[in-house]
C-alpha cells in the first residue's frame, strides 16, 4: 500500500514536470520557430527599427512614421531571420505613394532565405529627390512608404521638412 | 543561517530571475493561442506541485 501511495504522489510529480515541459515547447515553436522581418530606417541622424511583432499586432496596429530634412539620404534595410525548417522566399515591392495616390518605385525584389539563415535587403531614398521643382520651402511633404512582401504590405509615413522653417532665429539683442 | 543555506537561495533566486527575463523576452512573439496554452499550463504546473506537496506531508 505504501508503494502504491508513494507511485501515486510522483505521478503528480510527472504531471507538473509535463506541464513544465509543455511550457518549453510552447515558447520553442511558438515564440522562437517563425520568420522575424525588422525595418531599420535611418536618416543620417538616428536609425529606428520596426520589429516584425509589431507589425503583425493586429489587435493593435501601429502607425510607424519617419521623419527627415530635404537635404537627407535615407537608409532602408529590410532584414529577414527565417528561423524553419523550410526556406523563404517572397517577392519584395517597395514604392512611394503619396496623399494623392501616385506611385514611384524604389525596389522589387525577391527576399530568400534557407531554413534557419537570414537575408537583407536595402534602399535609399534621397529626400531631395521627392520635390517637385515648384513646392514651397516653408512646406512640408509627407508621402508613404509602402512595402509589400507576399501577401502582407506595411505603410511608414514619412515627413519630410525644411530645418530652417522650424529652427527659430537666434534673436540679436543691440546694445 | 547556514552560510550554504544563503547561498542555495541566491542560485535559486538568480535562476528564477534569469527564467523570468528569458520568458518575458520571448512571450511578446508567442500567439494569442501560445499564450493560452503557457497560462494553462502554468496553472497545471503549480496545482500538481502542490499537489505532490501535500501528498509527500510538507
Amino acid at each position: 500500500m505504501n508503494t502504491a501511495v508513494t507511485k501515486k504522489r510522483f505521478v503528480f510529480l510527472y504531471l507538473a514536470i509535463a506541464c513544465f515541459l509543455g511550457i518549453l515547447l510552447i515558447f520553442v515553436f511558438d515564440g522562437y520557430v517563425g520568420t522575424r522581418l525588422s525595418l531599420t530606417m535611418d536618416n543620417g541622424r538616428y536609425p529606428q527599427t520596426i520589429e516584425s511583432v509589431m507589425w503583425e499586432n493586429e489587435r493593435y496596429p501601429g502607425y510607424y512614421s519617419l521623419s527627415a530634412e530635404r537635404t537627407d539620404m535615407m537608409n532602408f534595410t529590410l532584414s529577414l531571420e527565417n528561423r524553419r525548417f523550410s526556406s523563404f522566399s517572397e517577392p519584395v515591392h517597395v514604392f512611394l505613394r503619396d496623399n494623392a495616390g501616385n506611385e514611384t518605385g524604389l525596389l522589387q525584389e525577391t527576399l530568400s532565405a534557407g531554413a534557419f539563415g537570414s537575408s537583407e535587403l536595402s534602399w535609399n531614398i534621397r529626400t531631395s529627390d521627392l520635390f517637385p521643382g515648384d513646392y514651397p520651402e516653408s512646406t512640408q511633404l509627407v508621402t508613404n512608404i509602402i512595402m509589400q512582401i507576399g501577401s502582407y504590405e506595411g505603410t511608414v509615413k514619412l515627413f519630410v521638412y525644411n530645418p530652417a522653417t522650424v529652427i527659430p532665429r537666434p534673436v540679436v539683442i543691440e546694445e | 543561517m547556514k552560510a550554504e543555506y544563503i547561498l542555495f537561495g541566491f542560485g535559486a533566486l538568480l535562476s528564477v530571475a534569469g527564467v523570468a527575463y528569458l520568458a518575458a523576452e520571448f512571450v511578446q512573439y508567442l500567439s494569442d493561442w501560445g499564450k493560452m496554452g503557457a497560462l494553462l499550463l502554468t496553472v497545471g504546473l503549480f496545482s500538481f506541485l502542490g499537489k505532490y506537496f501535500e501528498r509527500s506531508g510538507m
